[in-house]
């Protein structure tokens, strides 16, 4: 795969609290790697469907618990997160 | 086996383990009393949806010999049975006290263990790299 960023860094708090967590980055699983307070890593398995421009939606769930964002495609622009 | 043991495991001295009656060549005829020795994780957040490992002793052959399971003074969404060792606890919600010792009933009886608290929500507050892929599965 060309130009394409697998490994994601999530910032926060309380990250390795709950029991479970899972990344969806689009319509694609970004497999968690490991996790600590304030960071955890995924690796997306494969390149979300998308066009260059277009709004990427990732939702961070942790157990019974889920965060959104939306990251623009080519501006890198992170609209900001929200209690799901 | 009569009486308030009747249904219940027998306590296996060579295998030093509670199993269903019949399953161990040395059996007592009761197991010791039902008791929480060690819950974990002993935090949760308060949105619930957490698998907490309750183990200890004598909880019996199903789920059905466990009942009003609580941890940090909210019962549990969900109890999955495990063995007669451990159970699992599917946290709720909380939105009360939110701290508290672990709680139920064994065969109808109250037993208590370790504390759980529930903490506040995790935050996100970044994700990177920002640089979002613009292209992809092309070799």
């Amino acid at each position: 795969m060309v130009g394409f960023d697998s490994i994601l860094r999530i910032t926060g708090e309380r990250l390795d609290v709950p029991t479970s967590a899972a990344v969806k980055v689009k319509d694609v699983d970004c497999v968690v790697l490991n996790r600590t307070a304030n960071a955890m890593f995924c690796t997306l398995a494969s390149a979300p469907s998308t066009a260059a421009e277009e709004d990427w939606n990732i939702t961070v769930t942790f157990d019974g618990f889920s965060a959104n964002a939306v990251v623009r495609g080519a501006l890198n622009n992170i609209a900001g997160f929200g209690a799901g | 086996m009569d009486g308030p043991l009747a249904g219940r495991c027998s306590f296996c001295d060579t295998e030093n383990t509670c199993r269903g009656a019949g399953q161990c060549s040395v059996a007592r005829s009761q197991c010791p009393a039902p008791a929480i020795t060690a819950l974990a994780p002993a935090q949760g957040i308060r949105a619930g949806g957490a698998s907490v490992v309750i183990v200890g002793n004598d909880f019996g052959s199903s789920v059905n010999n466990v009942a009003a399971v609580s941890v940090g003074n909210t019962e549990c969404a969900d109890v999955i049975y495990v063995n007669t060792s451990a159970i699992v606890c599917v946290t709720a919600p909380c939105t009360g006290t939110c701290h508290g010792n672990v709680m139920m009933l064994a065969y109808g009886q109250p037993i208590n263990g370790p504390m759980f608290t529930y903490v506040a929500n995790p935050t996100v507050s970044s994700v990177a790299p920002l640089t979002v892929p613009k292209e992809s599965n092309e070799v």
